[in-house]
C-alpha cells in the first residue's frame, strides 16, 4: 500500500494554523443577530408567568421568544439514526425547567450588550418544585420530572415517565443464578462512575441565514449534520428540502455535539426575524446546558472456579440520564455490549437495570458511550476475583478473555436500542495486546509494587477493552467522487471531520484505491446540499462505514475510468491497465490527465461521477490493553502517572499517526476521568463545576509519557483491513488506574474519580482495620 | 473610543467600547485566527503576542490596548507554515484549535532560546488547553522544530 497505512499530515492542518477562517463562528455574517438563551436557575419549576415587555421594548431587540411563541412538539436533541431509540421528550421551549440552565426563553439582538441587558430584563414567576438530585431515589419518586403529555417513546424502550424512568432493559443468557451458585468463588461489589464533561475546546456555535433561494441555510459545529437538518425539520415542521446544514470544520465533539444544541432556536430566530442569526456558548453553558457522559452505579457480581474459571457474570445498571434521555437506552446498552463479550466463555450472563431521570443536566453521547463505565465496573471486579483467587491478574484474562475466531451470543441479543447482530471475531489480537503491554511496562518486575522508600510506592495495573465500528444495519455512510480535468478528484462524503482527521484518512482510501496521491483527491465533507448522505460522527463509524463506502466509490470510479480509457485507445476494457497516472492496452497509452481533458473538452463528452454507499452488517471490535505505571505517596495519597502503555488492535491503520492521535487524545481523557474530572452539583442541583477553573482537564504537566502500539491485524470487511480507533482509547484508564492504586496501597477505589483524598482513607481504614 | 496598536507590522487604528476586550476587537476586524474558547482565561485558545510576550487576548481591555504592538500567526506567517509541517508530521494537529496558541509558543521558545526539553515545552503549554491530542504530539512536534530551527 502506498497511501494507507502510511502517515501524511492531516489535510486541513496547515490551514488551521496559518489562521485560515475555519470554524462556524468564522463565518458569521457581519450583521448577524446575537441569539441569547434565557436559563433557569432552578433545578425543577414550572413557570408561572412570564413578562418579556420590557425586554422586547429594548432599542435593538428584534425577538423574544418563549415556550408561547414556538411550536409544541416533542423531539430529542439526540442525533442517533431514525426512529431514535431515545425518547421524545424535549420541547423547543417548555413551561416547565428541569435542571439548571434548561432553556427559559431566547432573545435576538443587534449585539451581545443588548441580548444580555434583555434577558435581564425578562420576568419570570416560577412555582418552583422539589428536585430530584438522587438518582439512587429517582424512581417513583414524589416530583415526576416529565408529567406532560405529548411525549412518547419512538419504539418500546421501557420508557415510563410517570416512575421518572427513560428506559428500561432485561437480557440474559443461561441461568445466571443457578450459574453463580455452583461457583466456587463469587465477589459482588457495586462502583459507581461520575458524569464527565466533553469540554471540547470550540463551544457550541451555530449561525443561520435565508438564502436567496429562500431556504433556511444552517452552519453549526455538528457531529451529526443530517439529523440536524431531520431533527429541525421534524420539530418545527417546516419541509426537509427547505434546509440546508453546513458542518464547517469543528473544534473538537467527543460526542458532546452529536445533538442540537443552538440549532433549534437560532433557526427559529431565523426564520421569524428573517435575519442572519448567531448563537455562540459561553463556556458556562457548555457545562450546563449541552449535556455530560451517564453516571451509573454499576452493581457487578462475578463467580469463578478455583481454577480460575469465570462462569458467570451478573451486572446490574442504574444510570442518570438527568433532564431529558438523550441517548439514554443506547449509553447504558454499551456498558454491556462492548464489555461483557470480553469474557465470552462463561456459562451464564445477566445483564438489565434502567435508566432515570434527575434534574441534572441531561446526560448524552460521550466518548465510549456507557463501554468506559462497564469497563471501570468489570475490569476492577475481574482484578477483585483474581485476588480472592490469588491468581496473576494477566493470567486471569488470558485465560477467559475472547480470541480470534470466537464469538459471543450478546453481539446478537444487545444492539443499539433494539436486537444486535451475530459475528465472529475474525480479528482479535488482544492476546498479543495483552503479552506486548506486559513487556512495555515492565509487568515482571514491578508487578504488584515496588517499595521505593517508607512511603513511596511504584505500582502497576492493567485492563483490557474492547469497542465497535459502527451501528450495524442501521448507519449508513455515503461517498461521491468526481473525476476533474487535469486528472484530479473531488471527493465529496458526508462523514463529519470533528478534528479526528476523517477528511484525511478518507482522502488515503481514495488515493489508494485511485492509485494516485493524496494531493489529487480534493475532500468535502457534511454539507446536507452537496454531499452524500453519512449518519456522523459517532459510534466509531467514520473509518469502518464511511470508509468503506469511499473505497467502494473510488473503485466505481476506477471501471468508469476504465471504460473511458478503452474508448480513447480503441479497445476492450479489460485489455487496458491503469497505474493511477497512466491507461495502457496494446502499446498504446494516454494518461489520466489527457483522458480527463477529452472527456471535459473533445470527445466522448462527459461528467464521471461515481456515487457508492455503505452499510455495516457487522461492527468488528477494536481491542486493546492499557497499562499502567504509578508512583503513590502514602502519606497524601497523592498519584503521578508515570507511563500508561497502549496497545491497540484497530485492524489497519489507515494513517498511523492520526490513528495514535486518536488513541493518545482518549486515554488522556480517560486518565481525567479516572483522576480528578467531576461534574459537580450544590444541593440545590446548581452546577458548581461550570468552568476550566472548577473543572480540571489534563494540562501537559499531567500525563507525561504515553507509549502506544497497534497490533498487526487486518480485517478483511474493513476498508484496507481496517476497523474504527475513535473510542477504544478511553475505556481502560479507570479500571487500570484503580487496579495499580490496590496493587500499590491494597485499596481497592469502587468510585470515581480516583482522588488522593479517597486513597489516603482507603490506606488509613486499612491501618486501622489492621491494628 | 479610539486606540491605535501595531498589528503584526502595521499600524491599525480602531473604534472600541469602553467594555471591549481585544479578542473581541481583533475578530469583529476579520483577524479569525483568535478565537475564544472560554469566559474566564483559562483556556489560552486566544493567544497572542503583546510587544513580543504570549498572553490572553480575552483579558485585555482593547482601550489597554492602545500603543502597544500585537502579533497574531498571521503575522509570523512563514513561520506558522513551518511549525505546521512539524505539528502534522507528528500528527499533533487534530482539531487545530489550540494549535494557533501552541505556534505561537513554538515561535517564542524558539525566539527566546529556551533549551527544547520535554519539561521546558510542557511548562510553557500549561496555560494552554488541548482536549485533542493528550499532548505529546505537540510537544515532540515543538521540540523537533525548536532543535530543528536552532
Amino acid at each position: 500500500m502506498k497511501v494507507v497505512n502510511r502517515k501524511t499530515p492531516s489535510i486541513d492542518g496547515k490551514g488551521v494554523m496559518m489562521g485560515r477562517r475555519a470554524f462556524t463562528d468564522d463565518f458569521s455574517e457581519a450583521d448577524a443577530l446575537v441569539v441569547k438563551i434565557l436559563r433557569s436557575p432552578h433545578a425543577f419549576a414550572k413557570i408561572k408567568h412570564l413578562d418579556v415587555t420590557k425586554a422586547r421594548a429594548l432599542e435593538g431587540v428584534e425577538l423574544v421568544l418563549t415556550h408561547h411563541d414556538v411550536p409544541r412538539k416533542s423531539f430529542t436533541r439526540a442525533g442517533q439514526g431514525y426512529p431514535e431509540p431515545s425518547p421524545h421528550d424535549k420541547f423547543v421551549l417548555d413551561e416547565y425547567v428541569r435542571h439548571v440552565g434548561d432553556e427559559v426563553a431566547a432573545v435576538a439582538a443587534i449585539d451581545e450588550d443588548i441580548a444580555e441587558k434583555a434577558l435581564q430584563l425578562i420576568e419570570v414567576d416560577y412555582d418552583i418544585l422539589e428536585p430530584v438530585l438522587d438518582f439512587e431515589q429517582a424512581y417513583q419518586h414524589s416530583s415526576v420530572i416529565h408529567p406532560e403529555a405529548g411525549i412518547h417513546e419512538m419504539f418500546p424502550i421501557g420508557f415510563d415517565p410517570k416512575n421518572n424512568v427513560a428506559a428500561t432493559y432485561h437480557m440474559q443468557v443461561g441461568d445466571t443464578d443457578k450459574a453463580m451458585a455452583d461457583c466456587d468463588v463469587v465477589v459482588e461489589q457495586s462502583f459507581y462512575t461520575q458524569a464527565q464533561a466533553h469540554a471540547m475546546m470550540e463551544p457550541h456555535t451555530v449561525n443561520a441565514r435565508i438564502d436567496v433561494l429562500n431556504r433556511l441555510v444552517i452552519i453549526s459545529s455538528t457531529q451529526t449534520p443530517f439529523h440536524v437538518r431531520r431533527i429541525l425539520s421534524q420539530t418545527l415542521d417546516i419541509p426537509i428540502a427547505k434546509i440546508r446544514v453546513i458542518k464547517p470544520r469543528v473544534g473538537g465533539g467527543f460526542g458532546g455535539k452529536q445533538a442540537l444544541h443552538g440549532e433549534m432556536l437560532v433557526a427559529m430566530t431565523t426564520l421569524k426575524t428573517g435575519k442572519p442569526c448567531k448563537i455562540v456558548y459561553t463556556r458556562k453553558e457548555v457545562y450546563e446546558s449541552t449535556y455530560s457522559r451517564h453516571p451509573m452505579r454499576l452493581d457487578m457480581k462475578l463467580g469463578a472456579m478455583k481454577d480460575g474459571t469465570l462462569k458467570a457474570i451478573d451486572c446490574y445498571i442504574l444510570s442518570d440520564t438527568g433532564a431529558y434521555g438523550e441517548h439514554a437506552l443506547t449509553v447504558f446498552m454499551v456498558a454491556g455490549s462492548k464489555v461483557l463479550p470480553l469474557y465470552n466463555k462463561v456459562d451464564a450472563v445477566r445483564f438489565q437495570g434502567r435508566v432515570v431521570y434527575t434534574n441534572h443536566m441531561p446526560a448524552g453521547a460521550f466518548r465510549g458511550y456507557g463501554a468506559i463505565q462497564g469497563n471501570f465496573a468489570l475490569e476492577s471486579a475481574v482484578d477483585m476475583l483474581c485476588a480472592k483467587l490469588e491468581m496473576d491478574p494477566i493470567a486471569f484474562r488470558e485465560k477467559n478473555m475472547i480470541k480470534e475466531g470466537e464469538t459471543s451470543p450478546i453481539f446478537e441479543i444487545m444492539g443499539e436500542g433494539t436486537e444486535g447482530t451475530a459475528m465472529t471475531m475474525e480479528t482479535c489480537k488482544l492476546d498479543y495486546c495483552v503479552k506486548r503491554g506486559q513487556a512495555l511496562i515492565g509487568w515482571e518486575e514491578k508487578y504488584p509494587r515496588v517499595q521505593r522508600s517508607d512511603n513511596k510506592v511504584k505500582a502497576v495495573g492493567m485492563a483490557i477493552a474492547m469497542q465497535g465500528s459502527g451501528i450495524p444495519y442501521i448507519d449508513m455512510g455515503a461517498a461521491t467522487i468526481k473525476l476533474n480535468d487535469d486528472g484530479f478528484y473531488n471527493l465529496m462524503v458526508g462523514a463529519t471531520d470533528i478534528g479526528q482527521g476523517s477528511d484525511t484518512i478518507l482522502a488515503q482510501i481514495a488515493a489508494e484505491a485511485l492509485m494516485t496521491t493524496i494531493d489529487k483527491v480534493v475532500v468535502y465533507s457534511s454539507d446536507s446540499d452537496l454531499t452524500p448522505f453519512d449518519a456522523g460522527a459517532y459510534a466509531s463509524s467514520t473509518t469502518y462505514v464511511s470508509g468503506n463506502a469511499v473505497l467502494k466509490a473510488a473503485l466505481d470510479m476506477k471501471a468508469m475510468l476504465i471504460k473511458e480509457a478503452a474508448l480513447a485507445l480503441k479497445t476492450d476494457a479489460q485489455e487496458v491497465a491503469f497505474d493511477g497516472n497512466t491507461f495502457e492496452a496494446n502499446n498504446n497509452t494516454i494518461t489520466l490527465s489527457a483522458l480527463s481533458n477529452r472527456l471535459y473538452y473533445n470527445e466522448d463528452q462527459k461528467q464521471l461521477t461515481a456515487t457508492n454507499s455503505y452499510v455495516g452488517t457487522k461492527s468488528p471490535p477494536p481491542f486493546m490493553a492499557g497499562f499502567i505505571e504509578v508512583d503513590v505517596d502514602l502519606e497524601t495519597g497523592e498519584v503521578d502517572i508515570i507511563e500508561y502503555v497502549s496497545v491497540v488492535d484497530c485492524g489497519t491503520t489507515i494513517n498511523p499517526k492520526l490513528a495514535l492521535g486518536q488513541v493518545e487524545g482518549a486515554i488522556v481523557q480517560g486518565i481525567g476521568m479516572a483522576m480528578f474530572e467531576n461534574v459537580k452539583y450544590n444541593n440545590k442541583g446548581g452546577l458548581i463545576s461550570n468552568s476550566f477553573l472548577t473543572y480540571k482537564i489534563p494540562t501537559a504537566l499531567d500525563v507525561k509519557k504515553l507509549t502506544t502500539e497497534f497490533a498487526d491485524s487486518y480485517e478483511s470487511s474493513g476498508p484496507f483491513g481496517a476497523k474504527s480507533v475513535g473510542e477504544i482509547g478511553i475505556d481502560t484508564p479507570p479500571a487500570a488506574l484503580a487496579n495499580a492504586i490496590f496493587n500499590a496501597t491494597g485499596v481497592r477505589i469502587t468510585k470515581l474519580p480516583i482522588t488522593p483524598e479517597k486513597i489516603l482513607s482507603g490506606i488509613i481504614a486499612n491501618k486501622q482495620k489492621g491494628a | 473610543m479610539t486606540i491605535k496598536i501595531v498589528l503584526n507590522g502595521r499600524p491599525r487604528t480602531f473604534q472600541v467600547s469602553p467594555n471591549e476586550y481585544l479578542l473581541d476587537t481583533l475578530r469583529n476586524h476579520h483577524i479569525y485566527s483568535v478565537r475564544k474558547g472560554c469566559d474566564t482565561s483559562n483556556c489560552g485558545i486566544c493567544t497572542i503576542l503583546m510587544d513580543g510576550n504570549p498572553v490572553l487576548s480575552c483579558s485585555i481591555l482593547s482601550v489597554r490596548a492602545d500603543g502597544h504592538t500585537f502579533t497574531t500567526v498571521e503575522g509570523i506567517a512563514e513561520e506558522a507554515d513551518q511549525i505546521s509541517d512539524f505539528f502534522g508530521d507528528e500528527g499533533a494537529d487534530q482539531c487545530g484549535f489550540c494549535n494557533i496558541g501552541m505556534a505561537l509558543l513554538a515561535h517564542t521558545i524558539k525566539r527566546d532560546g529556551i533549551e527544547p526539553t520535554d519539561e521546558n515545552i510542557r511548562h510553557y503549554l500549561a496555560g494552554n488547553l488541548c482536549r485533542c491530542s493528550g499532548y505529546q504530539a505537540q510537544v515532540k512536534a515543538i521540540k523537533r522544530y525548536v532543535e530543528a530551527k536552532r
